[in-house]
């Protein structure tokens, strides 16, 4: 949401259609935006937690910041802003968007799926409906309530059925439950819409792939490795790798294995999948130490996730909240 | 999802009207505790079989016991046994065992450790030879009271009769078989008391000394010596709920390889074999199979929450693991799955063996195909498994030619660990439906709803056996079930099916007498259909090691070809279906009696 648009909107109070300027903001929210966004994040959080003290009775502090820092991606910053504007304005839906928001994305995905049921049934009919009920789908997903997941995109479609964020997500989501003629639909949407979504083009090559439809799925790949962002890139370049070693064509997936795990060092499936594709080559002594890279990195991150479900049964014990989530990594 | 929800509707409102399953045994009786099951079934003609559970009915009648069947707090309690199909008495018709768990006793001391509450009894069931069972168990010896989990059976001591492991928590049992049906335990003698949390086991003969070795699963250290905290992980967030913990967080107990030493005894080698050069992770289903046709037997085993274990054998029983490089550790997304259950064999029909392995819910079922190469791709986003098998826990599992025409079928025992995961439903639930999936040529399709009344019982489905129990010619499934009676679910032509067929014991000379590890070929017109003697694989259970040739509308093999453990060959020409034969290594195939 624009924040000149979050303003007017906070301003007025959508449900109570009052009319009025928008409301001084406290220059402090913006000052703090600098300091951030000039890579002095430890000052930026020191102004942070003063702003949550000194602005706590100014909603418009307080979800402009939670909104700020959710487009930064630091949604355990916004979270307290958002909660606090939640508090101060439960009328108004973005404050509980903000909070929705924050807490999908730290883990805390069943508080955000209260939040946003709450929301999306409070605002039906506004114009903020459809941002709800598409999160309220993404927290459903989050937590594998798939085909829950999968009738709430269909309501968000069929309230923004323009939005190529809510075609990809649905077809993501179709993907996994196996309806790939749905999720090939919902992908080749979600690449004609304006504007497009990144993803959607080696997405829907994967999916023509799983359909046995090899052909149509190479051009794809090579289109999405030429024209999307540099992640989405990357993301495209490692599934056709994946795609030629599958289809016996190591030594067309070497150079864009090589060229990942040069640019993703810490990309463990790219050196698995690297030192498969020289083995299958010959190269026995490279794919050895691809091998051993892989290995090392698997072991590392098995060793992370070990110390955090003992955290995370500690604290469940001790009958804490886990710091950054609450759920068990997926059984896979 | 709206095709088949409106499939759905129009199949129950078929079943309401005609009586669901009334003509799908073209022989045999009912199970009267199938009626009560939910009338999911359709109409697809292109479905040849049907699969009718008739445990109650045929007498295998026994209660699985596994701790709570509602509130299950330990891992202990949750992932449940297997079960065996064996010839117990070599009269030639299939027994059952059935492995049973118990409860838990809290300790009095809060700082020991749980115990066994021994109120169950792994349960021996005689064949009368029409596949109804007897309850033998009383005076067989083999009605252990321990905390079981799994079974493999096989004839270790090479004097022509059918042993049986049994993994457990705590210490494993090996049942020696006097050849009549009477077993006595010999672990402490043998050698093999594995104390460890076992699950899935096999035998095969590692180094090529023609006896049978033995290697053992283990899961995770559920006793204070090995984990001092073990008992206090409890009540693990599992999404909005609490449910028992594990094996992620638990301490992973190392695999177990034992020597057969030739004089009924076995010895520890897994060091020396290589088997503990690994780390140590959560072992469940294990299979053997030469997986590089280079002419030994190596072992694949299902890791749950971990890459599974590809050890590649040298040809003397020592192995490495290359499950990394041969692409069957993770699935194609690099996801460590929960793997379960395993199943072997040539889905492709390509000569070489393959490879699936069952997993959680919310997950693909692996299916590997072996490129011939030393590698396997993982191939399973090309089936046509679908949502149902996605959102189901497996567990149970191997390739069956069901419908005889040649190909392998797959069959997939599902159900959760959790009971809470019914607060889920309708996407998860406790108990759920096995799986049939039919193979057209080479990918599959699920056609659960057409196969029969017995694949609508919903129950929490663990170990599978398969064998043919009622000596028709085709495949059943013994399947177990948490807390619950098994299913047997017997396989029925649908009407007019042409399925010919051909069953073949293998004797080998030597004290690998049951041939495990060998394989034989059938060609049958142009197809050659590769099949492979073993023990293992599916959940801590063992099938029927004779092997199930469907010819479809074939009356002849024009050709067998049978490659010996000890890697000689044999061949026989011209050989008539419908029979069920026994080929003695050195001699021709002559009619298997009875």
């Amino acid at each position: 949401m624009k924040r000149a648009l979050l303003l007017l909107l906070i301003s007025s109070g959508r449900a109570a259609a009052r009319q009025g300027p928008p409301p001084a903001i406290d220059p402090r929210v913006d000052a703090t935006f600098q300091i951030y966004d000039r890579g002095d994040k430890a000052a930026a959080k020191r102004e942070l937690d003063k702003l949550l003290v000194a602005a706590a009775s100014d909603p418009a502090a307080m979800v402009l910041l939670a909104h700020g820092l959710d487009m930064r991606q630091e949604y355990a910053w916004a979270e307290p802003f958002a909660r606090r504007a939640v508090l101060l304005r439960p009328d108004f839906a973005p404050c509980q968007y903000a909070l929705g928001v924050s807490l999908l994305f730290t883990d805390h995905v069943e508080e955000a799926e209260r939040v946003l049921r709450a929301a999306a049934g409070r605002f039906a009919g506004t114009q903020d409906e459809p941002d709800l009920v598409f999160s309220l789908a993404m927290a459903c997903v989050l937590q594998n309530k798939r085909l829950e997941g999968g009738l709430t995109f269909a309501k968000a479609i069929e309230l923004q059925p323009k939005n190529a964020l809510y075609r990809f997500s649905a077809a993501e989501n179709d993907r996994n439950l196996k309806r790939l003629a749905e999720a090939e639909a919902g992908f080749r949407l979600a690449m004609t819409l304006e504007p497009p979504h990144a993803d959607a083009a080696w997405k829907l090559a994967m999916t023509l792939a799983e359909l046995g439809r090899f052909a149509e799925a190479e051009p794809l790949f090579q289109r999405a490795i030429a024209q999307g962002t540099p992640a989405s890139r990357q993301s495209a370049a490692y599934q056709f790798a994946v795609f030629l070693f599958e289809r016996g064509r190591a030594q067309e997936a070497l150079p864009l294995l090589q060229a990942l795990v040069k640019a993703r060092p810490a990309d463990r499936m790219a050196w698995n999948y690297l030192a498969r594709t020289l083995r299958a080559l010959g190269h026995k002594e490279e794919s050895a130490a691809a091998l051993k890279r892989y290995q090392s990195l698997q072991a590392e991150f098995d060793r992370t996730e070990t110390d955090y479900l003992l955290g995370l049964i500690r604290a469940q014990r001790s009958g804490g909240r886990a710091p950054d989530g609450k759920q068990m990594p997926e059984r896979h | 999802m709206r095709a088949s929800a409106a499939r759905s509707r129009t199949v129950v409102l078929l079943a309401l009207v005609a009586g669901c399953g009334d003509d799908e045994r073209a022989q045999g009786g009912g199970d009267p505790s199938a009626a009560s099951a939910s009338p999911e079934t359709a109409e697809d003609p292109t479905v040849r079989f049907r699969l009718v559970d008739e445990a109650s009915s045929r007498g295998l009648t026994a209660m699985n016991h596994c701790g709570s069947p509602t509130a299950k707090r330990y891992a202990l309690e949750e992932i449940g046994q297997g079960c065996a199909l064996f010839d117990m008495e070599g009269d030639g018709d299939l027994d059952a065992y059935l492995v049973d768990g118990c409860g838990l006793v809290a300790p009095p001391d809060p700082q020991g450790d749980w115990t066994p509450a021994l109120d169950g009894e792994c349960r021996l069931f005689e064949n009368d030879g029409r596949g109804h069972f007897r309850d033998v168990t009383e005076g067989s010896g083999a009605g252990l009271k321990v905390f079981g989990q799994g079974v493999a059976a096989a004839d270790c001591d090479g004097d022509g009769d059918v042993d049986l492991y049994v993994t457990c928590w705590g210490k494993n049992h090996l049942l020696e078989n006097d050849g009549q049906g009477h077993f006595a335990d010999v672990t402490d003698r043998a050698g093999v008391g594995d104390d460890h949390w076992s699950v899935g086991a096999a035998f095969f003969d590692a180094d090529g000394d023609q006896d049978l070795d033995l290697y053992v699963g283990n899961y995770f250290a559920m006793a204070r010596a090995r984990d001092p905290d073990c008992w206090n992980k409890v009540d693990c967030p599992y999404y909005e709920m609490l449910a028992a913990c594990g094996p992620k967080g638990m301490v992973p107990e190392p695999d177990t390889f034992y020597v057969n030493q030739g004089d009924g005894t076995f010895r520890d080698a897994s060091e020396e074999a290589g088997i503990r050069s690994v780390e140590p992770r959560y072992a469940l289903g294990v299979v053997a199979f030469d997986y590089d046709r280079d002419g030994d037997q190596d072992l694949y085993v299902a890791n749950d929450s971990r890459g599974n274990y590809l050890f590649e054998n040298d040809g003397h029983g020592r192995f490495t693991e290359v499950a990394d490089l041969a692409g069957c550790a993770l699935s194609s997304a690099g996801l460590q799955q929960a793997g379960m259950g395993v199943g072997c064999g040539d889905f492709d029909g390509d000569l070489d063996l393959d490879l699936f392995c069952t997993n959680f819910s919310h997950d693909d079922n692996t299916l590997y195909e072996n490129d011939g190469r030393g590698g396997f791709l993982d191939v399973s986003s090309r089936q046509a498994f679908g949502t149902e098998a996605w959102l189901a826990l497996g567990w149970g599992t191997d390739f069956v030619d069901f419908d005889l025409d040649g190909d392998l079928d797959l069959f997939v025992a599902n159900g959760h660990v959790h009971p809470v995961a019914d607060r889920r439903a309708p996407e998860l639930t406790y108990k759920q439906r096995c799986r049939a999936y039919l193979n057209d040529e080479g990918r599959y399709r699920d056609v659960t709803p057409a196969a029969g009344s017995g694949l609508t019982r919903r129950a929490s489905f663990r170990g599978a056996a398969f064998g043919d129990v009622d000596e028709d010619g085709d495949e059943d499934v013994l399947v177990a079930a948490q807390n619950e009676p098994p299913a047997l679910f017997v396989n029925y032509p649908a009407e007019g099916a042409e399925r010919h067929w051909l069953t073949l014991e293998l004797e080998a000379v030597g004290r690998n007498r049951f041939a495990l590890g060998a394989l034989v070929v059938a060609e049958v017109g142009k197809r050659r259909l590769l099949r492979f003697v073993h023990s293992g694989g599916s959940y801590a259970s063992s099938s029927d090691p004779r092997l199930h040739f469907g010819l479809g509308a074939a009356t002849r093999v024009e050709r067998l070809t049978v490659t010996w453990p000890d890697g000689s060959t044999q061949f026989a020409a011209d050989v008539a279906a419908d029979r069920k034969l026994r080929w003695r290594q050195g001699a021709a195939p002559e009619p298997r009696l009875p």
